[in-house]
């Protein structure tokens, strides 16, 4: 009797080993491995769009790098109603643990491109292959400019180049630990990508999609920042996407029209939902608005009443205590929205011919720069006369449109900074829509020209987990 | 898998063996007390079976029974006796008092007499339990009663879950909460059971009682066996009855009212602080609109809240035949909570337990309760959304509705008032019913067991249990609410959200079980166990907006859908072990575990891991050299032991994952996480020695342990720099240390025990203390890397979440100016945010906590109360540093203390000017507060009616009583309520729990007066 228990009892053990064993593997059913992936074309295409979703991180294009180098200049004054939000970056306080963490969405950028490019000899060779390679390269190089433009000097400032650039990533081993080279080596790998990805890439792959027109207008900006103007000219003379006309200004803003459009994170305003707006209000369905900050006075009265550009960047709109503010309106919604949600534009052909002015300017050629400026310029205000200016007055005027029309679209920093101008901020003008209100501080009035708070300090988590990793000079 | 368990469950029935069983007779007898007093409704059972029957008024029972049976006769209050029923068949019994030694403890997978036990074991007994709040969940009620089972209410709604932490806090990443067993299933908390269906709570303490329960052991398991029918006795009804009302417990501190207020925006604005320059208060000119701004006084936490109303009814009937016994109970509870318009919590229960002796040598039992909740559920985040922080920004001359400038109420067009938009521009009021949001929770927990004797001493336990919770939320933002205006689509307006889970746990269980007698002296059992469990965890969210009607919200009607997810998550573990209990002669103990684990969670190449534990006690008392009187028994014991922690691990954590998401409404293709092929178990060792004694003839009892408790293989995130880009930015790993050590003392005094007065005192109070020892190791720091979470460290050397703050530096006298400490420990007027310190022995955990307890009992009349208390936590008080902003708030009340600023040059003892309020404000220790308390937790009047009274109407028992809770508290360095638990339930909160405030639901103070009938 007992042997027969104890065979019956063994068996029903092995039984349930047996059947239990097989389910202690269990597998995601909502990912695959990485090892599974990127085998043909429709794959290549998910991940590739993966890529263009990578910039929307907030700290990125979805909210930081569109607003800070505004706010940390003079084109914002903080609204004392508001949340504060940022006050530390408008007041220049920023420090290595209190600094903007822009480098985790580049590098998540560069690392979904590099995953791409690992991969890509699953394809067969063919326009669609490069289309995909000149796209992933693109993207990297974009990344690591917007990363060195935030973190590094810029190479037409004093002592750039050998000054500390970022890591250039084209491996996908997640523990790598690279110390910085230079910024002259940064800009080489931006450029040198950029050009090698302007051969491979399609000609037109839509505004949502980096392509040649993208890439040739990012060459012309790459090109500007490293002052190497005849390469800026002459890559902005491959852009052919026409500036929006007067009338386009306002529908630009609204996503209503791509005119003028060179490039764009497309986004569905409820699927997606990225309110880079919310950097700079909130509002509620009367149009009253939470303001976080509003245009500065000085600013405000720059905008000629002719200028399209002062309905469709600037409305007067009160809070709840009726309090009116010259109110930031670039990104406050689609037609009828006010939620903030607006695709986030990277590049436009308006910046695209004042690159080329400028670099025409800088070049020597003013008949040549003023013509660029005015193609701007007819488009933008309702009495345009032919621009007249020569020598200082020119580039002052290239330099007035340039603030005018890349308003809180994240280029006022980096311009003065290549520049080697300063932030002045007015004294006396406050956050109401006459200039009444709190002026800034006096404390953060000025930042001199060349102030190495212009290279915003390496997160100290990073430090933290890579000590040899160099900080940049002034925040030790 | 399904057709394997059905060839498992045939092989099992296969194992039939006939035994034959001695020939029954009538036994009767009677119980009477150690005064000779007849006891009625004393217990007999025949040991080792559930056949037992009661006592009758007189005393007297009659029961069937073999003459090798024995009877275990037991009382509350009373040692439970065992005798041989041999050859008589009539008994006279005469009970002792109790000795808490022979108290029978619930360990894993079975029971043990109290002096039979190795390791430390607290246990709560139902009838400690019923003296207590019905609609508290479980958890909160253990407070203050098992010492090192530290208590956190997360916060006063109905129906809140507690924190629970047994010996300390056990984990970083993964959860540091207990195992909760309810009948040997594993439930997903202690909402789902019903207080009163409780037979006992045991908490497993150390390792050598919880290792069995292998890699889930690791914060200490509680286990819950609810209560079963005696075999061969009539039914026993039980109905109780209890209804009440709460309030917020009273703060320690007042709020401005209207008067105050605008004399505090008018001083301030005669400043110069230019916050204060356009409030309402500051802007006035005349008297008229001086006048006109008083008259619009409301108290908003009168206009906010109301009295809530609790009620709990239950009913049970227990009782058997022959071969079953069953126990079948419902109940149902609902609180309102505090929370004007809104209708709270409720809560229906249903439980059956059946035990069927379906062969002599076969029982069958089930275990099955059913528990659904409904919730109405307030926001609880740090903002105008929420009626608690509502309650407290709102200013006194703000109104409920818009008024005109003669303060009547403006109506709309279609007659309804105003919502008033307030200074913060949201009417809070309008929110809680235009903006509802309700959950729902239903969770079936079933099991079944087949115990069979195959041969003598062998026994064969094979169980299948599992545990289904369904969840399910809405949430609905009316087209013409407020919130719709800031947040929503102005062509779709309206959004709802549908969201919801659901989860199956099953887990098949056999233990094989063989004892025997060596020698008389030498009792040995021996137990093999499997087992299996599989975790299906399935959710969805839904939305859409663009709702024409306020008053549908079911999504059909909804123009848009706008998000939809799904998700499904499974995970197994597979576990075998063998256990080893030996006892000689009742004076030496010693037993030992082994078991060996293995999940799905954890990476390939670190599946399993072996739990083991040994254990040895001494019954001192029982040596017959002992003759001291004085002390009537003396136990010490020791034990080690290990055991894992799994839970809080994602189910793919060691996977390299790609996912797929969508930008623009098509796919995309994203890396999400690299995984760790070596990801493992935490591991938890515990070494505990401790002594348990009565003394005085049992009038004091006592346990003492001390225990130190280490925990490695932390799961750590190990950040990686950001050029990797790492989808995560980490690598969860195993990599830290940490331990608790503590000592734990319970006592309980019988100061007088007469027939007709009896005075029981009661206390316990566990010292914990925490340390870090190992971290994730960079070149800097061999020993560990810092963890920083916000203001509080993770820091080799100091206790887990050590707050981390700059140091504030008092008010500068002369100017009003306040002062900081700089990095280097100097006092300036120059704030660094960078100036942080690790604020050593500071830390949200407690250095103690424990409980006072007193029972007094005169001739049918009882009265008990408990006391909690706590010491050494430290708490943020967030909502103090909004209620005393410098100003910075002017815009929203204030505290009246507000007004204690700094004025003239000397003051001292005063809060900073006002005209410093930005910088005053900035993150600094200033109002990190010590949240040592006391707190009356329960008071309680009962009386039993005289049996004489209530036995011509049928009932056995009939108990009224009134109850008050949380009806006082002392807490001399918090302003607030101290016990804080969620902080802020929608703000993300690393550390936990208990590190700042930030107007989560209140604690809450309540009256009942309640019924309990048994006939």
């Amino acid at each position: 009797m007992k042997i027969i228990f104890k065979t019956l009892l063994f068996a029903f053990g092995l039984l349930l080993v047996q059947s239990c064993d097989d389910e202690l593997v269990q597998k995601s059913n909502d990912s695959l491995s990485p090892s599974d992936y990127y085998t043909n074309s429709s794959e290549f295409e998910f991940a590739t769009r993966g890529i263009y979703s990578a910039f929307l991180g907030g700290s990125y294009y979805g909210g930081s790098l569109l607003s800070l180098p505004d706010i940390m200049t003079d084109n914002v004054i903080l609204a004392q109603r508001g949340r504060r939000s940022n006050q530390s970056f408008h007041e220049w306080r920023h420090s290595p643990n209190l600094s903007w963490g822009m480098l985790y969405s580049p590098y998540i950028v560069t690392n979904r491109a590099n995953l791409v490019l690992n991969n890509i000899g699953n394809l067969e060779d063919g326009a669609e292959k490069n289309n995909f390679i000149g796209e992933a390269r693109a993207a990297r190089a974009l990344a690591l400019f917007d990363m060195v433009r935030v973190y590094s000097k810029i190479p037409t400032q004093n002592g750039a180049d050998t000054s500390l650039g970022l890591p250039i990533i084209t491996g996908i081993d997640p523990n790598v630990r690279n110390l910085r080279p230079n910024v002259a080596d940064s800009y080489e790998f931006i450029k040198n990508e950029l050009v090698d990805a302007k051969a491979l890439i399609n000609e037109d792959n839509g505004v949502a999609r980096l392509n040649k027109e993208v890439v040739s207008a990012l060459l012309s900006r790459v090109y500007l920042y490293m002052g190497e103007y005849q390469n800026a000219v002459d890559a902005a003379n491959d852009v052919t996407t026409p500036i929006s006309t007067f009338s386009e200004v306002g529908q630009v803003w609204k996503d209503a029209s791509e005119a003028g459009v060179i490039f764009k994170i497309d986004q569905d305003r409820n699927l997606d939902g990225i309110s880079i707006g919310t950097e700079w209000s909130q509002s509620t369905a009367n149009n009253e608005v939470v303001p976080e900050y509003v245009v500065s006075f000085e600013l405000n009265n720059l905008y000629q009443n002719t200028d399209a550009r002062r309905n469709a960047y600037i409305a007067n709109l009160p809070d709840q205590d009726g309090m009116v503010y010259n109110a930031i309106f670039k990104m406050y919604g689609e037609t009828g929205q006010q939620n903030g949600v607006i695709d986030p534009k990277i590049i436009r052909s308006a910046e695209v011919a004042l690159n080329k002015a400028e670099a025409h300017y800088f070049l020597g050629q003013e008949a040549q720069a003023l013509a660029a400026l005015d193609e701007l310029r007819e488009n933008r205000y309702s009495d345009y006369t032919p621009g007249t200016e020569t020598g200082n007055d020119l580039i002052a005027a290239i330099q007035l449109e340039r603030r005018l029309e890349l308003f809180a679209e994240g280029h006022r920093l980096f311009d003065l900074k290549r520049w080697n101008l300063g932030v002045s901020r007015s004294a006396t003008d406050g956050e109401f829509i006459d200039g009444t209100g709190t002026p800034v501080p006096a404390n953060f009035l000025n930042l001199s020209a060349g102030s190495h708070l212009f290279q915003m300090p390496i997160p100290q988590s990073e430090i933290n987990v890579f000590p040899e990793f160099q900080q940049n000079p002034g925040y030790n | 898998m399904k057709t394997k368990f059905s060839v498992i469950l045939i092989l099992f029935m296969v194992l039939v063996v006939q035994i034959s069983f001695a020939q029954n007779k009538n036994v009767s007898g009677t119980v009477v007390d150690d005064m000779s007093i007849p006891l009625p409704g004393a217990t007999i059972i025949i040991k080792g079976s559930s056949t037992g029957t009661t006592t009758d008024f007189d005393g007297n029972f009659t029961i069937e029974a073999s003459a090798d049976d024995k009877l275990l006769i037991s009382f509350v209050g009373f040692t439970t006796q065992e005798i041989t029923v041999g050859n008589s068949s009539s008994f006279q019994i005469q009970m002792k008092v109790d000795n808490s030694l022979d108290e029978v403890v619930v360990v894993a997978f079975g029971s043990k007499k109290r002096d039979e036990l190795t390791s430390a074991v607290s246990v709560v007994s139902g009838e400690d339990l019923a003296k207590l709040s019905p609609t508290t969940s479980v958890d909160n009620m253990l407070q203050g009663i098992a010492p090192g089972v530290q208590v956190v209410a997360g916060n006063g709604k109905p129906g809140q879950t507690a924190f629970v932490r047994i010996r300390g806090v056990g984990s970083i990443n993964a959860s540091s909460a207990p195992l909760y067993i309810i009948d040997g299933l594993i439930a997903p908390n202690l909402n789902s059971v019903n207080p009163i269906d409780i037979e006992s709570i045991s908490v497993l303490k150390d390792a050598a009682t919880a290792s069995i329960y292998g890699a889930r052991a690791a914060n200490g398991v509680v286990i819950i066996t609810t209560k079963a029918g005696l075999k061969n006795k009539g039914a026993t009804i039980t109905l109780s009855s209890r209804v009440g009302t709460g309030q917020m417990i009273k703060n320690n501190f007042r709020m401005m009212n209207a008067t105050q207020k605008i004399q505090y925006e008018r001083e301030l604005a005669a400043l110069g602080v230019s916050n204060a320059l356009s409030t309402p208060g500051a802007s006035i000119s005349t008297q008229a609109e001086y006048d006109r701004l008083l008259g619009r006084e409301t108290d908003w936490m009168d206009t906010l809240l109301q009295e809530s109303t609790v009620q709990s009814n239950s009913l049970s009937i227990a009782g058997g035949s022959d071969d079953l016994s069953y126990f079948m109970s419902l109940g149902h509870d609902r609180n309102t909570g505090i929370i004007k318009d809104i209708s709270g919590f409720e809560r229906m229960n249903a439980r059956l337990n059946v035990s069927y002796q379906a062969k002599k040598w076969l029982e069958v039992q089930t275990n099955f309760s059913i528990t659904s909740t409904t919730s109405d559920e307030p926001r609880d985040r740090n903002n105008v959304q929420n009626p608690f922080r509502a309650m407290y920004d709102y200013n006194p001359y703000e109104t409920k509705y818009e008024v005109d400038d003669d303060n009547n109420i403006l109506y709309d067009e279609f007659g309804q008032p105003l919502w008033n938009l307030t200074g913060n521009g949201y009417s809070i009021s309008e929110a809680i019913v235009n903006n509802p949001e309700d959950t729902y929770t239903t969770t079936i927990l079933g099991g079944i067991t087949a115990k069979a004797k195959i041969t003598e001493g062998l026994t064969n336990t094979f169980k299948i249990g599992a545990t289904n919770v369904r969840f399910r939320r809405e949430n609905y933002m009316k087209p013409n609410s407020v919130l719709q205006g800031y947040v929503g689509d102005a062509d779709n307006p309206g959004s709802k959200t549908d969201n919801g889970s659901m989860s199956l746990n099953y887990v098949i269980t056999n233990l094989l079980s063989y004892n025997k007698v060596f020698g008389e002296k030498h009792d040995v059992t021996l137990t093999g166990l499997f087992e299996f469990n599989k975790n299906t965890s399935r959710s969805y969210s839904l939305s859409s907006i663009g709702f024409s009607n306020p008053d549908f919200s079911v999504q059909s009607v909804a123009a848009l859908p706008d998000a939809t997810s799904t998700s499904l998550f499974e995970n197994t573990v597979l576990g075998y072990g063998a256990f080893l209990d030996y006892n000689y002669d009742g004076r030496y103990l010693f037993t030992a575990s082994a078991r060996r684990d293995m999940s799905s969670v954890f990476g390939e190449n670190n599946r399993s891991g072996i739990f083991t534990s040994a254990s040895a006690a001494w019954n001192i008392t029982k040596e017959d050299w002992w003759n001291f009187d004085l002390v009537n028994d003396l136990k010490i014991r020791a034990s080690a032991g290990s055991s894992g922690n799994r839970n809080g691990i994602g189910s793919y954590a060691s996977l390299a994952t790609l996912g797929f998401g969508s930008l623009n409404g098509q796919s995309t293709a994203i890396p999400s996480d690299n995984g760790n092929v070596d990801l493992g178990f935490e591991k938890n060792f515990i070494f505990d020695i401790g002594a348990e004694f009565t003394l005085f003839d049992r009038k004091l009892r006592g346990v003492v342990d001390y225990y130190e408790r280490t925990t490695s293989d932390l799961l750590l995130n190990a950040p990686l720099p950001s050029q990797g880009g790492e989808p995560d930015g980490s690598i969860f790993s195993n990599i830290g240390e940490m331990v608790n050590r503590g000592v734990e003392i319970e006592l309980s005094w019988d100061a007088i025990s007469t027939k007709d007065l009896r005075l029981t005192l009661g206390g316990n109070i566990a010292f914990v203390d925490n340390e870090v020892t190992k971290l994730v190791p960079s070149v800097n720091n061999p020993n560990g890397d810092d963890i920083i979470r916000s203001n509080n460290i993770i820091t080799v050397g100091e206790e887990i979440n050590t707050f981390y703050l700059p140091r504030w530096g008092g008010v500068n006298p002369a100017n009003g100016e306040p002062l900081f400490y700089d990095s280097d420990g100097n006092i300036t007027n120059v704030y660094d945010s960078d100036a942080n310190v690790v604020m050593s022995g500071k830390s949200p955990i407690a250095d103690f906590d424990g409980g006072l307890n007193l029972y007094l009992y005169y001739k049918g009349f009882d009265i008990a109360t408990d006391f909690y208390f706590k010491s050494g936590n430290y708490v943020l008080n967030y909502m103090e540093s909004n209620m005393l902003s410098d100003g910075q708030n002017v815009n929203d009340n204030q505290r009246v203390d507000a007004f204690n600023y700094w004025k003239n040059p000397g003051d001292t003892n005063v809060l900073p000017s006002p005209l410093y309020g930005n910088e005053a404000q900035q993150n600094s220790d200033r109002f990190l507060q010590k949240g040592d308390y006391i707190r009356l937790r329960n008071l309680t009047v009962g009386y039993n009616l005289p049996v004489s009274a209530i036995d011509n109407f049928g009932f056995s028992t009939v108990r009224i009583f009134v109850q008050g809770q949380n009806l006082w508290t002392y807490a001399p360095y918090f302003n607030g309520d101290p016990e804080v638990g969620i902080g802020s339930g929608e703000t993300a909160n690393s550390v936990g729990f208990g590190n700042y405030n930030l107007y989560s639901y209140p604690t809450l103070r309540s009256f009942s007066i309640g019924v309990d009938i048994k006939f």
